[in-house]
């Protein structure tokens, strides 16, 4: 998936006008405003709690939570009702609930920071994508057994890529206005990937001693011993070469292109494989969706991939090089071709 | 050896028989074999994943971002704004403004963790409500109050 996204906000603008046009209608907040009143769950227990602040005035202390986990079934339903989503409590709070919660002073100048795994994440960032509050991931989302997973010993709970992947996809009987949301569906991406990629840093953060880190920092240590002595400065995490994107990863990937390279010689095509978003299954497929082609990376990524899988095929299967060994990367492949002399 | 045409991967016109989800052809599971009914990965772990479909938004929603009309287009240019106005969190990443708006989509990179933040139920003395603060606010002047913050 893309890491960027394209915007033209201005939050920092002090104007708000840009090039001469009024970048807020009041017609159009004020109707967004009296749908939210309406319909939103979040809206309506602020509501709540101002009135209930206006009647008992300044001296009143309480502290508001926002729930982070509910006893419904996540697998049949996902809209809060407006009781179910805060308390309201008079007094301070006290620290032996569920730490995710959201919990919201009366005056207090910090900004509390969200977990990423709050059923109500997405809805209170995005709540004109979730009008309704829909719920968004959780921990504890179980998987149903089928066919092919029976007898297989693998995790149980549903992972927040995996609720993200269910999600991003367009069904026929799905009406909703996520996918057709533009540049607020590329807002919403670029935040999932970095939700997915802090919940994955959490965890290997929290688990070092299950990653055998020890040994690895030893063999570090022993690495950098030439240089200065920064060892006994804080605690370092380690990430593993499991972790996409981090500097194990790219290191592993490095050494085994390579090694191929050691093996086979020196590559005798290297091809950077890219996309054009006017390729014709993609114009066509946002066309009938009135939408262009940057308003769903999704389908630019998965048509991508097919053409690279197709190009990979005539490759390796069609030889249409002839007998080759190829490896590939993202974009790039490097190819080596055996010369029969 | 290969045939010079344009290799076309159709339409989207596959489903995935677990949650529907649409596919192209081109997307089967194991590629290389061509049968009827083919397998798809991606959306829900062949029916592993049950979640509940989200629900039909409001037709009022679906008005802003389909329709022709001035305001519906002018919702559209500025639909992250819009959201930013409405919403009870901020967004805490790094908002990379290196590249500048110019031809073409332009870009916007955010680097560093990303999180999101929520303030107090009510602000400090002298400062302006933001985000969740605003719906604290008193009723009358609330549409002015938000366009206000904004600008």
């Amino acid at each position: 998936m893309s890491f960027v996204i394209i915007q033209n906000c201005s939050k920092g603008n002090n104007s708000g006008m840009e090039g001469g046009k009024q970048k807020f209608k009041k017609e159009t907040v004020s109707a967004l405003l009296k749908m939210l009143d309406k319909i939103n769950p979040h809206v309506a227990n602020f509501r709540i709690a101002r009135d209930r602040f206006n009647i008992v005035k300044e001296e009143a202390n309480f502290h508001m939570r926002i729930i982070s986990n509910r006893e419904t079934d996540d697998r049949v339903y996902n809209l809060p009702s407006v009781a179910e989503v805060v308390a309201l409590i008079p007094g301070d709070f006290d620290d032996n609930l569920d730490k995710r919660d959201i919990v919201l002073q009366m005056k207090s100048g910090k900004l509390r920071r969200i977990h990423e795994c709050h059923v109500s994440y997405l809805a209170l960032q995005y709540p004109l994508l979730f009008p309704k509050g829909e719920d968004g991931y959780k921990l504890g989302i179980k998987k149903t057994p089928t066919k092919t997973s029976k007898g297989k010993k693998k995790q149980e709970d549903v992972s927040m890529r995996q609720w993200f992947d269910y999600r991003l996809q367009e069904r026929k009987d799905e009406k909703h206005i996520l996918l057709c949301s533009k540049r607020l569906l590329q807002q919403f991406i670029v935040d999932a990937f970095t939700m997915i990629e802090s919940n994955r840093l959490r965890f290997i953060k929290k688990n070092q001693t299950k990653l055998r880190s020890t040994n690895k920092q030893a063999v570090q240590d022993a690495s950098d011993a030439g240089g200065n002595d920064l060892s006994n400065k804080g605690k370092s995490v380690i990430i593993p070469p499991s972790f996409s994107g981090g500097p194990a990863y790219m290191q592993q990937n490095y050494l085994d292109a390579m090694g191929t390279c050691k093996h086979f010689g020196f590559p005798d095509l290297f091809i950077t494989f890219t996309c054009n978003p006017k390729w014709p299954e993609i114009t066509r497929f946002v066309k009938e969706r009135k939408l262009n082609a940057e308003d769903r990376p999704d389908i630019i990524c998965r048509i991508y991939k097919m053409k690279l899988d197709n190009l990979m095929d005539d490759i390796t299967k069609n030889h249409i090089f002839g007998k080759t060994k190829s490896g590939t990367t993202l974009f790039h492949i490097f190819i080596h071709i055996f010369h029969e002399f | 050896m290969f045939d010079s045409d344009y290799h076309d991967e159709g339409e989207a016109n596959h489903t995935c028989v677990h949650c529907g989800a649409i596919f192209w052809y081109g997307e089967r599971l194991n590629r290389r074999r061509k049968s009827a009914n083919s397998v798809y990965t991606g959306c829900c772990m062949q029916g592993q994943i049950v979640l509940p479909m989200l629900k039909e938004s409001p037709k009022y929603m679906w008005w802003l971002f389909t329709s022709d009309h001035p305001d519906a287009k002018n919702f559209r240019a500025n639909v992250i704004p819009y959201n930013m106005l409405f919403s009870f969190t901020s967004l805490g990443g790094k908002v990379d403004r290196s590249v500048k708006k110019g031809r073409g989509p332009s870009m916007f990179a955010l680097q560093g963790e990303n999180y999101h933040l929520i303030r107090a139920l009510k602000p400090k003395p002298g400062d302006y409500a933001k985000f969740q603060q605003l719906y604290m606010m008193d009723t009358d002047n609330e549409v002015d109050n938000l366009i206000e913050v904004m600008r």
